[in-house]
């Protein structure tokens, strides 16, 4: 508990004083030569590694995946505000809960990744705000109750909303004019909870392609899964409207989906300036040469970069 | 990330009071503020013996790229060029246009009154019907006008705040601004959709029918008072305009929701069309003539099955029937179990128990396994019917026994669940749950689950130790489903819950109109399960949304069956449906005499179904 008595002391201290995301602070600048093979974690990181309580999360090889016996998930993240924008809007936040005892708890982590936009820091403040608040609503009311080996008190996908309805209430007064997307999976056990209000999406990376797991709340994915849009028809359709998103008083009606996380696949959450600038092909072909999920990561941004990196962009990788 | 919204608020210096343009037209307040314009209310001051008041519209000019500037100067003029060649009651009069500065400005008719946006928001409770329907053709009329121009003039942004009531119930169209052709060049991604526009406006498509979807989606919003523009585009399909008010008429319904369709070829085709439709729609609701929505009845001679034999029983079966080795095992609430040939229904055997008997059959190594009120377990062999042992348990049975691994798994009213040895009877382990079962246990690998009439649901090993446990609000009488990743459980409490199997933690819930005492079926990934708020639902099970569901004429309590492609499900009102499972789609129906309460079986080309009728009907499908 002492981990969270910390994250809160902290969540509490900054919560108006500064618009970095609490836990994931940005990630060193891709340029820099990325150290995958780094067997400690480097504290500029940020809480997450204080939180993982272990060097092993961001550090083991890809598959073939060892069997591991201990309990816990394997995961990297990185984000950068690309070569365009002025600042980084996007945020990340990461829960990890370790544990190895005498009796048995189901591995959970909670991982995070909002879009913000809007002007005036009100993008920035938005995605901030509401990785935050989000992961503080779940830890009350799974993450808690968990320790204390509760189930939850209410369905998972009702909880998950929830946490969003929060989320979204303190954007709107908090941050009026800002907006953010957020796509977030709860991992319990072998199974992975799936929220997401926007365009940022969630995705499995199996070794021969991408499972897009999400569906952007857009106006032309709209289009496309009403119609079946075609590719031709599509080109007309402006990209880059959306339908719903926090801060935003449409009505709140969250993506939800429950996958069983398998073992031979990542979990990939990340925000369109990854997924609108590289290909499927190099996803797969950057996931699978990469040493760890960190690795990937880096390496992902910093080839969305190197394909013009227009945007801000945020990717976070999880196994089991 | 570079971002604007499509309300962002752009305040460009505005005109104060009393500022005087032109020498003649003195501003006394803004009307309102549009995206590139603002609408002020001014005085005309050349007549000054009485307060003639007109609206002036200034182009806002703070555009700072000077081709994007020149162009909406040019949209501008040509709203001004357009409104000076109309001539309609509902479109406002033009009275002058100018340049002053860095402004344009464009001076109209004022009409007092407001737009049907603010009347939305400074009233409470639903509009009247018929007064909405006046507005609507009185739109018509105008779009009519419109469109009847040569070139065809489309409005393109038909909406609550471009219409405007005057005190005498008139509807005039305003705002002819064409400056929606600025939007596409913005950058950056935007929330909000424009919510009244059909899909081909997004790409650059429009003609008349593009108006027609336009009125569609404000009429829906004003009866409905759901602002399409906080919902998912194109969404109008799926918000019934009677579920939000019953008040409208079905017929009402039906021409709003024509003019709403995606394909602009199955939309009205022009405003006349429309107008006339709408008209007929409350004419007929005056007369009262209430039209037939009911679907037709499959004609027996199109069903694709033919009865191939019937059995009666002495008295009601609230079981379903169950196959096995070419014999139907059917249970009665006459205390008898039958046994009955498949291929003729006749009977081989009955065995009478010391009540009723509202479980049906277990089958297994050559054994017939029943639960019955007189609190006791028979196990009978199968050819003959002979008693190979019977058990005496704590309370009446209403459950069906479950086989796995040399052992029976039932629960009975005295709220124990017990396992039974298979060969001899013997009770091998018995656990209380403290509330009666009448639940029959479901069963995945070494996983029993079970739900009791308080709402416990419990998982149990085949050694009878709890796995976990969950509470549902009320009772759970339907049978769990039970499968590598989720419990499937429907309660007195009228929700589906969806409990991941290895810990029993809710992942959701769905809510249905009344209590769900239908058994869950998973099949590919969508659960189906009926309620008594008579209908059938297929729910996704990955996200707990809805498919579709299919209104039966009665509660719907009865199990399902999948079968390759269909679902078939017994409704109270006598009927078996059998539904598209894609689509949910009534293919046809069997009527019976009494409720159906049970799933049927099928095997080898044939259907056996059991109703309240005391019949058990075999079909044999073609």
């Amino acid at each position: 508990m002492k981990w969270l008595k910390r994250l809160f002391r902290r969540t509490e201290a900054e919560k108006n004083a500064s618009s970095v995301p609490v836990v994931a602070q940005p990630a060193p600048p891709a340029s820099e030569p990325a150290a995958p093979t780094s067997p400690s974690p480097s504290t500029e990181r940020g809480l997450v590694k204080i939180e993982a309580g272990t060097s092993q999360g961001a550090t083991m090889p890809l598959p073939p995946i060892p069997v591991q016996l201990s309990a816990g998930l394997r995961f990297g993240w990185a984000t950068d505000p690309g070569l365009v924008r002025p600042s980084n809007e996007d945020a990340i936040l990461i829960l990890d809960i370790v544990y190895q005892g005498s009796r048995e708890l189901v591995p959970v982590g909670l991982f995070l990744v909002a879009d913000g936009m809007g002007g005036h820091q009100g993008g920035e403040q938005a995605s901030d705000l509401a990785v935050r608040e989000i992961a503080r609503y779940l830890t009350t009311h799974l993450l808690i109750p968990h320790l204390a080996h509760r189930g939850p008190e209410h369905p998972i996908k009702e909880v998950l909303e929830k946490s969003l309805q929060a989320a979204n209430a303190q954007i709107l007064q908090a941050v009026p004019g800002g907006g953010t997307t957020v796509v977030g999976a709860l991992v319990m056990g072998d199974s992975a909870h799936l929220i997401h209000v926007g365009d940022s999406r969630a995705y499995l990376v199996w070794p021969d392609r991408l499972e897009q797991l999400t569906e952007d709340h857009s106006l032309v994915q709209r289009m496309i899964s009403l119609k079946g849009l075609s590719e031709e028809d599509a080109a007309g359709v402006p990209r880059n409207v959306l339908y719903q998103a926090l801060g935003y008083p449409s009505r709140l009606n969250p993506g939800y989906r429950r996958v069983s996380l398998p073992r031979d696949a990542w979990l990939m959450l990340c925000t369109d300036g990854l997924w609108g600038e590289l290909s499927e092909a190099q996803i797969l072909r950057i996931v699978w040469e990469s040493n760890s999920p960190q690795e990937a990561c880096q390496r992902l941004v910093q080839e969305a970069k190197a394909a013009g990196g227009h945007d801000n962009i945020s990717v976070i990788m999880v196994g089991r | 990330m570079e971002t604007q919204r499509l309300d962002s608020q752009q305040t460009p210096t505005l005109l104060k009071e009393n500022d005087v343009l032109q020498g003649r037209y003195r501003i006394e307040r803004v009307l309102g503020t549009g995206g590139m314009s603002t609408v002020y209310l001014a005085l005309d001051l050349r007549f000054s013996p009485v307060r003639r008041l007109c609206a002036i519209k200034e182009m806002i000019s703070h555009i700072p790229d000077p081709q994007m500037r020149a162009l909406a100067r040019q949209s501008f003029e040509r709203e001004a060029a357009l409104l000076a060649t109309l001539s309609h009651p509902s479109i406002p009069k033009i009275y002058d246009y100018f340049v002053e500065g860095e402004r344009s400005y464009l001076v109209m008719e004022y009409i007092p009154g407001q737009d049907l946006e603010t009347l939305l928001r400074c009233t409470d409770g639903m509009l009247p019907v018929e007064e909405v329907v006046n507005w609507a053709v009185q739109i018509c009329d105008v779009l009519h006008h419109l469109h009847s121009q040569q070139p065809p003039i489309i409005f393109r942004d038909l909406k609550p705040s471009n219409i405007i009531l005057d005190p005498h119930g008139r509807i005039f169209l305003v705002d002819f601004g064409i400056a929606k052709v600025f939007q596409a060049g913005q950058r950056g991604t935007m929330i909000g959709t424009e919510g009244y526009s059909p899909p081909e406006q997004y790409r650059g498509i429009v003609d008349p029918r593009t108006d027609l979807y336009a009125l569609g989606a404000t009429l829906h919003h004003l009866l409905t008072r759901q602002d399409p523009r906080l919902e998912p585009p194109f969404s109008f399909h799926e918000r019934p305009i009677r579920r939000a008010n019953p008040t409208v008429p079905e017929p009402l319904v039906q021409v709003i929701m024509r003019a709403l369709e995606y394909d602009p070829e199955r939309r009205f085709q022009s405003a006349l069309e429309m107008k006339q439709a709408l008209l007929a729609a409350m004419g007929k609701r005056m007369l009262n003539v209430s039209v037939s929505m009911t679907q037709p009845d499959v004609l027996p001679g199109s069903a694709p099955y033919r009865a191939k034999w019937v059995f009666t029983c002495e008295d009601e079966i609230r079981s379903r029937p169950v196959v096995a080795d070419g014999i139907v095992f059917v249970t009665s609430y006459d205390h008898n179990v039958y046994a009955l040939s498949a291929k003729d229904g006749k009977l081989l055997w009955k065995f009478a128990t010391g009540g009723g008997i509202g479980g049906a059959v277990a089958v297994a190594q050559n054994r017939v396994v029943v639960g019955s009120m007189d609190h006791r377990v028979y196990a009978l062999r199968v050819e003959s019917g002979e008693l190979l042992w019977t058990r005496e348990l704590g309370g009446p049975i209403y459950t069906t026994p479950r086989i796995a691994s040399g052992m029976v798994f039932l629960g009975a009213d005295d709220g124990m669940f017990y396992g039974l040895d298979l060969s001899s009877g013997r009770i091998v382990w018995k656990i209380s749950f403290g509330a009666p079962i009448r639940s029959s246990a479901g069963l995945h690998k070494e996983t029993i689950v079970v739900g009791c009439e308080d709402g416990g649901v419990y998982a149990l090993d085949f050694q009878g130790r709890l796995r976990w446990q969950f509470a549902a609000r009320r009772g759970v009488t339907a049978s769990p489903w039970v499968d590598e990743e989720l419990a499937v459980i429907g309660s007195w409490d009228w929700h589906v819950y969806a409990l991941d199997s290895r810990t029993g933690w809710a992942i959701w819930r769905f809510r249905t109109g009344k209590p769900v005492l239908s058994s869950p079926v998973v099949s590919d990934g969508v659960i189906y399960v009926g309620s008594a708020d008579g209908f059938l639902y297929a729910l996704n099970a990955r996200t707990g949304n809805p498919i579709w569901r299919f209104q039966a004429d009665g509660q719907v309590n009865a199990p399902p069956l999948v079968l390759e492609g269909r679902v078939l499900v017994g409704v109270t009102d006598g009927r078996l449906c059998a539904l598209d499972a894609r689509n949910g789609k009534l293919l046809w129906s069997f009527q019976t005499g009494g409720s159906i309460v049970s799933a049927p079986d099928w095997r080898d080309g044939v259907l056996y179904v059991t109703s309240m009728d005391c019949h058990v009907y075999a079909l044999s499908m073609e």
